[in-house]
């Protein structure tokens, strides 16, 4: 009996778990891209004139750049002209006064989703700006936050009511041209979210968003800007699910992080878009740049990730230590299954004195799953005692996957300290024969050793999240070992 | 940087003539077939992205004759680290000298110096300047025959050495390792004049069932000449392949590995040490492909920086859907003992099988002020000290090598350089 092929057919059979589509009308643009859609989502948007200017730039750079195939990822070629850019409820096109105004139908899809809205947001103690396609339809908590002086609102809202702020952050961290995908999101992106924290302010809550790809053929292009001032710290929560679908839908976000002095800033993100069914086909992909800058001395940026959805995904979420004693760190899980491919690392650039990044990365293969680490660590003349530890694990589970490992180290300070470790396993008979006579079952059994190897990562999510990832976790691979 | 692709196209156009000069026999027509669309590698692929080649090659090189009677015996016995009396082919700027060489005459070792059967291309495909060795040189056959066992090592010295300038030298060797036979091929590099002069090697080694190969090799040429080799190796079954690559001379250089296993059981060992100084540059760029199951493979490369040395170390181990229970471990080391060095590290790992033990690691690091202290506090001067240490990091890599006269050679030229590099810091 080939106990794990039964179980991957189980596992296929079970399908994906949120997949489930919410019938609100929606006004969306028609397929296709040039600038004269790029002034309609402006305009729709009533955007102030320069940032026209700056997403028509973007736009223009863009049209020159070519897509980049130099990651470890197939699939078949993006017709940009097929993508609808722009697709808003109906039913928001004044935006709601409040929740009771929102279409109860987006309601039920959170709740579905499990959001903490309304009645649950002050047991979970979490402020939500949730995003469904493209426009931010309810914020929470503002009044909170608003006392404690922090700024959370959508991206949209911020270009009408700090308007210097944007201009001097906006594009600092990722500037339009950094990459194809990040000049396409500069063009048109839709929405997203802002935040910024006052000098010497903790922010009082965790801040969360879910993103959500609702309509068909709607590329969702979010940027994301968080301003942690002098001596303040945030943590923000990112999570997305998507409904069920047949095509492949598009995601390039940009996502921002500014450290001032002192301050940290943590970013986690628990992603689970749809990974298409176990051929390959729909599932979102998803080409995400995020990029952290510690600009001031003492600053801190925190990246943890689980990313267990999505047919492709091209992520890279990095920090650039430009301050003096600054530290980045990346922490990430990435569970690939099914026809599933993910290339995801990160860069780390050491630029000021005594700057020091950890990495740690564990990918889980299964099933036909790739799975690439790509990794640069850079330290440049100046980063004086700079210090950095690598440490990537793979492990495979099933015959047909792959564990890729590409880092670069890039070494230009001889104070400089880096080491890189990586290992490829597959699950030991011997730990799952010590498992099993202690009259585990199979499933719990490899459900505990891959949450143990997943440890170091969950450790650094926060709580509400550590709960949900160990469950996607669990849910992903379930069955997946014989 | 980007200064340095304008002229790539007319640098392309000089090696091509180059090429096409040389070029007489049909398998060397061919060859130009296939190098005319090829591209002279950028900063935008892959494994140039630290090497921009303008500053390097853009001097035009410049195709040199055979000559008779530039080398003496006495320069070749100076040369050797083998004894006098075992065998040794010697090549001057890429030419065979059967003249100076020394074959043992129970006929262990054949030499075909005007070899018909023509090397596989399959190898080093989309490599220019692979492809410009194959359309300008000929292929040397070396054959170990099969089932013996040579007592001495067969040495390999490859001379560059010329009344002119800006010339290129282009070995092409195809060293065929028979089923069952056990040897040790010493290959060396050397140059005998401070001559602006750039090497372009093709070796292709074929290791046979059951066969063994121990291959030290030492590139030592002057601090004015450019180094490309090109290595493929071959694993058949049970076979056997060591090699320890040591790079010292030459203000470039850069060896391509790769080596595929071709039969089970089979076993391959490259290590290898680079010493990067003053306006110097080693990059080494290891491929190895685990095609077939039950083989092992380790890699493990220790390099020393100094002055402006550079040091690109870009190691990929491949292990395919079939090659189950491989096991592979890839490392690479760096010392970095001076504030201008630079090292760009690179150990990749694609894993398509899942029943694999493979490992890879890599450190950049400086010398450990508690061992020098260590030293220090027993009254040994900072500079030796710094030797000590510094060499002992060298030693472990060097001792791999099998062969200990080399290995002394080596330790020597290693500590003279250390010595000097260790009184700036």
């Amino acid at each position: 009996m080939d106990a794990a092929e039964q179980q991957l057919a189980a596992l296929n059979r079970a399908g994906y778990q949120a997949g489930f589509v919410t019938n609100i009308e929606s006004e969306t643009l028609p397929p296709g891209l040039d600038e004269s859609v790029i002034r309609h989502i402006s305009a729709r948007k009533n955007e102030p004139e320069f940032i026209l200017a700056w997403r028509l730039e973007a736009y223009r750079k863009w049209l020159a750049m070519e897509e980049p195939e130099w990651a470890h990822l197939h699939y078949a070629k993006i017709d940009y002209q097929a993508i609808s850019y722009f697709s808003a409820p109906k039913s928001l096109a004044d935006m709601p006064k409040s929740l009771d105004e929102v279409d109860p139908e987006l309601l039920r899809t959170y709740e579905k989703l499990g959001i903490p809205l309304e009645e649950q947001k002050m047991l979970a103690g979490v402020a939500v700006d949730a995003v469904f396609d493209s426009v931010s339809v309810a914020t929470t908590f503002r009044k909170q936050l608003a006392e404690a002086g922090v700024i959370f609102c959508s991206i949209s809202e911020a270009m009408h009511e700090h308007p210097e702020l944007i201009k001097k952050y906006l594009g600092s961290v990722v500037p339009q041209e950094d990459n194809f995908f990040a000049a396409l999101n500069a063009a048109v992106f839709t929405d997203g979210t802002f935040v910024y924290i006052p000098p010497n302010t903790r922010c009082p809550m965790e801040l969360s968003t879910y993103f959500r790809i609702n309509e068909r053929n709607t590329g969702q292009f979010e940027r994301t800007l968080i301003i942690a001032d002098k001596g303040s710290y945030v943590s923000y929560l990112e999570g997305c699910t998507a409904p069920q679908r047949d095509e492949n839908q598009l995601h390039a976000a940009v996502v921002e992080l500014i450290a001032l002095e002192d301050a940290m800033i943590k970013y986690s993100t628990v992603q689970n878009w749809y990974p298409g069914d176990a051929n390959g086909k729909g599932g979102i992909y998803n080409f995400v740049t995020k990029r952290g800058v510690c600009e001031g001395a003492r600053s801190r940026i925190s990246w943890t990730q689980v990313e267990t959805g999505s047919a492709i995904t091209w992520k890279y979420p990095s920090c650039i230590l430009k301050g003096d004693d600054s530290v980045g760190e990346f922490y990430s899980v990435a569970v690939t299954r099914g026809a599933q491919q993910a290339d995801t690392g990160t860069k780390m650039f050491h630029i000021g004195k005594n700057t020091r990044s950890t990495i740690v990365s564990k990918g889980i293969s299964a099933d036909r799953g790739q799975n690439a680490y790509r990794g640069l660590v850079r330290m440049n003349k100046g980063a004086e005692n700079g210090r950095n530890h690598t440490q990537c694990d793979s492990l495979l589970i099933g015959d047909k996957c792959g564990a890729h490992t590409f880092p670069y180290i890039e070494v230009a300070n001889p104070t400089a300290q880096v080491e890189h470790e990586a290992t490829t396993s597959k699950i030991g008979e011997d730990q799952l024969f010590y498992c099993r006579q202690r009259g585990l079952s199979p499933e719990d059994a490899v459900s505990m050793i891959v949450n143990g190897f997943c440890k170091d990562v969950f450790n650094e999510l926060p709580m509400e999240f550590a709960v949900e990832a160990r469950k996607l976790l669990a849910i992903s691979l379930e069955g997946a070992v014989g | 940087m980007s200064n340095a692709v304008p002229n790539h196209e007319s640098l392309k156009a000089h090696y091509l003539k180059v090429a096409q000069d040389a070029a007489k026999t049909l398998s060397q027509q061919q060859a130009i077939e296939h190098l005319l669309p090829l591209k002279l590698p950028t900063l935008r692929d892959e494994s140039w992205r630290y090497t921009p080649l303008a500053p390097i090659l853009g001097q035009a090189f410049h195709a040199v004759q055979r000559e008779e009677d530039l080398l003496t015996v006495d320069d070749v016995q100076q040369a050797r680290a083998t004894p006098l009396e075992s065998p040794c082919l010697v090549f001057l700027n890429g030419f065979y000298q059967a003249d100076l060489s020394v074959l043992p005459a129970d006929g262990s070792v054949l030499v075909d110096a005007h070899s018909h059967t023509v090397m596989p291309t399959a190898v080093f495909q989309q490599s220019f300047f692979a492809g410009l060795n194959a359309a300008s040189a000929d292929t040397i056959l070396v054959r170990l025959k099969a089932q013996t066992t040579s007592a001495q090592p067969l040495e390999i010295l490859h001379f560059t050495y010329s009344f002119e300038s800006n010339f290129i030298a282009q070995p092409r060797l195809h060293l065929l390792v028979e089923e069952g036979a056990q040897a040790m091929v010493i290959e060396q590099h050397l140059s005998l004049a401070d001559t602006l002069c750039f090497t372009n090697q093709v070796l292709q080694i074929e290791v046979g069932k059951g066969a063994q190969l121990t291959h030290p090799r030492l590139q030592n040429e002057s601090l004015r000449a450019r180094h490309l080799s090109h290595v493929s190796v071959h694993l058949a079954e049970d076979s056997r392949y060591q090699s320890t690559n040591i790079a010292l001379g030459s203000t470039w250089s850069r060896v391509e590995w790769q080596v595929a296993f071709k039969g089970e059981h089979a076993y391959a060992d490259l290590n290898g040490f680079y010493l990067s100084g003053a306006n110097q540059s080693h990059d080494m760029q290891l491929s190895v492909l685990h095609r077939v199951p039950n083989c092992s493979s380790s890699e493990q490369f220790k390099g020393i920086l100094h002055a402006n040395g550079r040091a690109i170390f870009d190691g990929n181990i491949v292990v395919a859907q079939d090659a189950q229970k491989t096991d592979a471990q890839l490392n690479n080391a760096n010392l970095v003992l001076s504030r201008d060095a630079e090292v760009y590290t690179k150990p990749r790992l694609e894993i398509y099988a899942d029943d694999v033990k493979c490992s890879h690691g890599t450190t950049v690091g400086q010398l450990d002020p508690e061992a020098l202290f260590y030293l220090r506090a027993r009254g040994i001067p900072k500079q030796d000290a710094i030797t000590m240490v510094a060499s002992g990091f060298a030693g472990s890599m060097l001792e791999t090598c099998g062969f200990e006269p080399l290995q002394a050679r080596v330790m020597q030229m290693l500590t003279q350089q250390l010595t000097e590099a260790a009184a700036s810091i």
